[in-house]
């Protein structure tokens, strides 16, 4: 063996210590992380709606991509996100009908319906208040639809 | 001799009208171009009608061209509170205050609808009222903003603390800020009820991510303004404050023309005047190119208990092109998810979208290892705002 090949044989060796060190070390890191996606008390649930979700109408031409609650003390927080092909301003009307045919409250309505990109609207009924974000992403030609229930408001805060 | 002296009367006359008129050019451009205003922030009344009478009176006599109002105006609303609000705004002598004043709800103003709401505030004629340009709503007369000179004004109903800021109106700051910025201006001043950093008896909820990532984002954000907490005070946000500030600004609370005053909590804040004064107050803010200065008044006194001017040298944001389509290209920053040569709120949303995602390809896996994890949730944050 001359020095030529004695070089070539320590790169390769270096080379199979370094690829199985970075294996171990992303097995333990990934066995073990270190760090949690935001809260402790987050819980992300994909394709199907987290435990205690309010009902509320979901729009027949999308699918759930996943929801959450955030619990922080005593307050609770909701979020849903679904995907839809569909326009911001579709989506957005059959919101506003259905919502009030299963008795929800509209509270704002969005300034502009026509509004192509992003449309919000807030209904409430009983105690619950529903945030629902509508968003033209720019990736793959979706809409995302949002429904959002903020903790409660108590009215008797500072 | 003499037809020589009367050739150098004429002569010096020219020449004085001349440069008179270089004068006036001079003045009168600068005067145009270099606009200064002189705004009011303030907030939180409820009941204590007298105190924002007394102090709208106190505003008054400093001639703002208009105030902003973080919240809420009534306890618990209705017709006779609102009423009773409306007057005192208007110090109780009809001043004409209301009519340049753009509120915003906190959560005691959460009775009103938004028909309610739009019955007392019309925000589009207000910003007509006063000089103010590009008027832009999100939902009416509750979520939105306007330009005044080289500022950008951006009001956003949030009803209580600023978790409550849903993702469309994140979304719709981050476009409004972009399309702020394209044209040219210098400072954003942002304004809704609950802190981004809370200092005194709302303390602590975390702002969310995203709406952290969207003020990095954009250099022009010089300043925000909320109430909800019954002080007068200011904290400079960093990273120190909150860590994942990049982008640092300034941070006023207002909120006590009347509810307060409570105490700012040690250690959250860099000057607290209700601590110091134990009185209502308010802030003035004077805006001269890349300077703002703050004046920050006590009830019932006439000079400042403290003024303070910042300077934006260096963060002045570069007038941006309108962007042309471009065709799609391979992801060249890490994070880019919808691959359209940036990291933003559509990337984040993406991510959010697909975490806990365990399919091999996910559009949302960045570092390849069939997960959407916490690990690739850092790397868009770490990439966030970034453009190729």
């Amino acid at each position: 063996m001359d020095k030529r090949d004695s070089n070539l044989l320590l790169v390769l060796l270096s080379s199979a210590v370094l690829l199985i060190s970075t294996f171990i070390f992303t097995s333990a890191v990934q066995k073990e992380p270190k760090i949690r996606f935001g809260k402790a008390s987050e819980n992300v649930v994909t394709k199907e709606l987290v435990s205690g979700f309010p009902l509320i109408p979901e729009y027949p031409a999308s699918y759930l991509e996943n929801s959450y609650k955030q619990e922080d003390g005593t307050s609770v927080r909701y979020v849903g996100n679904w995907l839809t092909s569909d326009s911001v301003p579709q989506v957005e009307m059959w919101y506003k009908e259905e919502l009030v045919d299963s008795g929800w409250v509209i509270d704002n309505l969005p300034a502009d319906e026509n509004d192509e990109q992003i449309q919000y609207l807030v209904a409430k009924k009983a105690e619950l208040t529903l945030q629902l974000s509508i968003i033209r992403g720019k990736a793959q030609n979706l809409t995302q639809i949002i429904a959002e229930f903020p903790p409660q408001i108590n009215e008797d805060e500072s | 001799m003499a037809i020589k002296d009367r050739w150098s009367s004429k002569s010096k006359l020219l020449l004085f009208g001349f440069i008179s008129i270089i004068f006036y050019l001079f003045f009168t451009s600068s005067t145009i171009h270099a606009q200064t205003l002189r705004f009011v922030s303030w907030g939180d009344t409820k009941s204590g009608t007298s105190t924002l009478s007394a102090e709208s009176n106190q505003a008054k006599a400093l001639n703002p061209k208009f105030t902003i109002y973080a919240g809420d105006l009534v306890s618990s609303w209705s017709i006779p509170a609102i009423e009773a609000w409306v007057v005192a705004v208007n110090g109780g002598n009809n001043n004409g205050m209301r009519d340049i004043t753009f509120p915003v709800r906190g959560n005691h103003d959460s009775g009103a609808s938004q028909a309610d709401w739009s019955n007392y505030f019309n925000q589009a004629q207000t910003a007509a009222r006063v000089g103010a340009t590009n008027y832009s709503e999100l939902t009416k007369d509750l979520t939105y903003s306007f330009d005044w000179g080289n500022s950008h004004f951006v009001g956003i109903d949030v009803i209580g603390d600023v978790t409550r800021m849903s993702s469309a109106q994140i979304a719709w700051l981050d476009n409004d800020l972009t399309a702020a910025e394209s044209r040219g201006l210098t400072h954003a001043f942002l304004y809704w009820h609950g802190p981004i950093y809370a200092l005194a008896e709302h303390c602590c909820p975390a702002a969310p991510s995203a709406l952290i990532s969207v003020l990095n984002k954009h250099p022009i954000v010089s300043a925000t303004f909320q109430g909800h907490e019954h002080v007068t005070a200011y904290t400079h946000i960093n990273s120190s404050r909150i860590p994942a500030v990049t982008h640092e600004f300034e941070e006023f609370v207002t909120g006590d023309a009347g509810a307060g005053p409570d105490t700012c909590q040690s250690g959250r804040f860099d000057y607290c005047m209700t601590n110091e004064t134990r009185a209502h107050g308010f802030v003035t803010v004077d805006v001269s190119g890349a300077a703002f200065t703050v004046n920050f008044y006590k009830l019932g006194t006439t000079s400042p208990q403290k003024t303070m001017t910042f300077s934006k040298s260096g963060l002045t944001p570069t007038k941006t092109p309108t962007p042309t389509p471009k065709p799609t290209i391979p992801t060249k920053i890490p994070g880019d998810l919808d691959k359209d040569g940036d990291v933003d709120i559509f990337d984040y949303n993406l991510l959010i979208e697909n975490f806990g995602s365990t399919s091999c390809g996910n559009v949302a896996d960045i570092d390849g290892n069939c997960k959407v994890d916490i690990f690739d949730y850092n790397t868009l944050v770490e990439n966030f705002g970034k453009t190729g």
